[in-house]
């Protein structure tokens, strides 16, 4: 009888241990593989064309936005961002997120910068003009929105404008 | 020579097939109920709901793990919820689940939603844009026709239906987003109890 109230004890135990992991594992995973579907190689910039139903890498893609990603890897250098917002009131923002998906700043146009920016990514830490990134890898993601076909051309402009470097650490 | 006896034994122990039965069926209930667990987004404690419509303020905000899965689950690389605020819909104000069998309408008033940008889109039950030949997804706050008081019916139908239609897929069921910008901090603060856009089912 104790027995089998051990072995019952032991596979409740695996049972909630197990999806507990489980559950703290699938942002990874999901991160993980978004990773591996990724059109551009790390620490590159991939624009989107015009959202549509042939979107399938991300889920519930958003049709009044155009995207632009930039999956990064930050071991070995640091990531110098720069670009263009707009300076009207359509909506653009540049989220960043780690590797498990998250979200852990978000810069847009409505905040009050100047509309050009230059963001340096470190996975080190700095003194100053440099955004501390929580995970040596993680993504860099653009929105644009655009609300009638004759925002398009210059949102494809300021995506265009979305560019990444990669600097020494030391420099 | 301890450690080698003691692998020896452990070794031993594997090779009872029971021990690995046992210990591969815990491990596969452990994945299925996190599975449900993730999937049971209309039960979790971190969503509210009004009317048809379910969301979360902690969404993308990483600090419960299970509503870390289920948004990266259900909505991968979302803005944090200061940004942007993410309400699903899989059922209509009868709770009962969408699905292109039926048509629906969304009936509310531009007014409703104090923000710097609003949309509604239609998902089929996979999370994507929904294919059809008028490449049309959604509308937003710029793009819905109202009255002259801002009212607007939205039609949600397979077949091309009335001013602003949002095409559903066929013969499936579906999902609405409803996703708010730069909402004001009143508006977000009563969204649980607030009026939203309503759906209805509509008679074919």
């Amino acid at each position: 009888m104790m027995t089998l109230i051990k072995r019952v004890l032991l596979f409740v135990v695996i049972v909630l241990a197990v999806q507990y992991l489980f559950i703290a594992a699938v942002p990874s995973l999901i991160f993980a593989i978004a990773k591996v579907r990724k059109p551009q190689p790390m620490n590159t910039v991939y624009h989107a064309g015009k959202t549509d139903a042939g979107m399938r890498k991300v889920v519930l893609p958003n049709p009044d936005f155009i995207y632009s990603a930039c999956f990064f890897d930050l071991s070995k250098n640091d990531l110098l961002i720069t670009g263009e917002f707009p300076d009207t009131s359509q909506y653009c923002s540049l989220a960043f997120y780690d590797d498990k998906a998250q979200p852990y700043y978000v810069r847009n146009n409505l905040q009050g910068f100047k509309s050009k920016y230059s963001i340096r990514l470190s996975s080190v830490n700095r003194v100053q003009r440099t955004l501390r990134a929580k995970t040596k890898q993680g993504t860099v993601l653009m929105r644009i929105l655009v609300t009638d076909s004759a925002q398009m051309a210059s949102a494809k402009r300021l995506q265009q404008s979305f560019k990444v470097k990669e600097v020494p650490q030391n420099d | 020579m301890i450690t080698d006896i003691r692998l020896y034994c452990l070794f031993q122990r594997v090779k009872n097939w029971k021990t690995i039965l046992f210990v591969v069926l815990a491990i596969s209930c452990g994945i299925a109920v996190a599975v449900y667990r993730i999937a049971s987004i209309e039960s979790s404690k971190a969503f509210f709901t009004n009317s048809s419509w379910m969301g979360s303020r902690a969404l993308a905000h990483g600090e419960d793990k299970l509503v870390t899965a289920q948004v990266t689950v259900f909505a991968l690389f979302a803005l944090p919820s200061k940004e942007a605020i993410y309400l699903f819909a899989r059922r209509d104000e009868q709770k009962k689940m969408l699905n292109s069998e039926n048509d629906y309408t969304i009936t509310g008033n531009v007014n409703q939603i104090s923000a710097k940008y609003w949309s509604t889109t239609v998902y089929g039950k996979d999370l994507y844009l929904v294919p059809n030949a008028d490449d049309r997804y959604s509308f937003n706050n710029s793009t819905l026709k109202t009255d002259s008081e801002g009212n607007f019916t939205i039609t949600l139908s397979h077949n091309k239906k009335g001013v602003n239609w949002l095409p559903t897929p066929d013969h499936a069921g579906f999902n609405v987003v409803l996703r708010i910008y730069k909402g004001e901090r009143d508006f977000l603060s009563k969204l649980e109890t607030t009026s939203l856009p309503v759906i209805k089912r509509a008679t074919k």
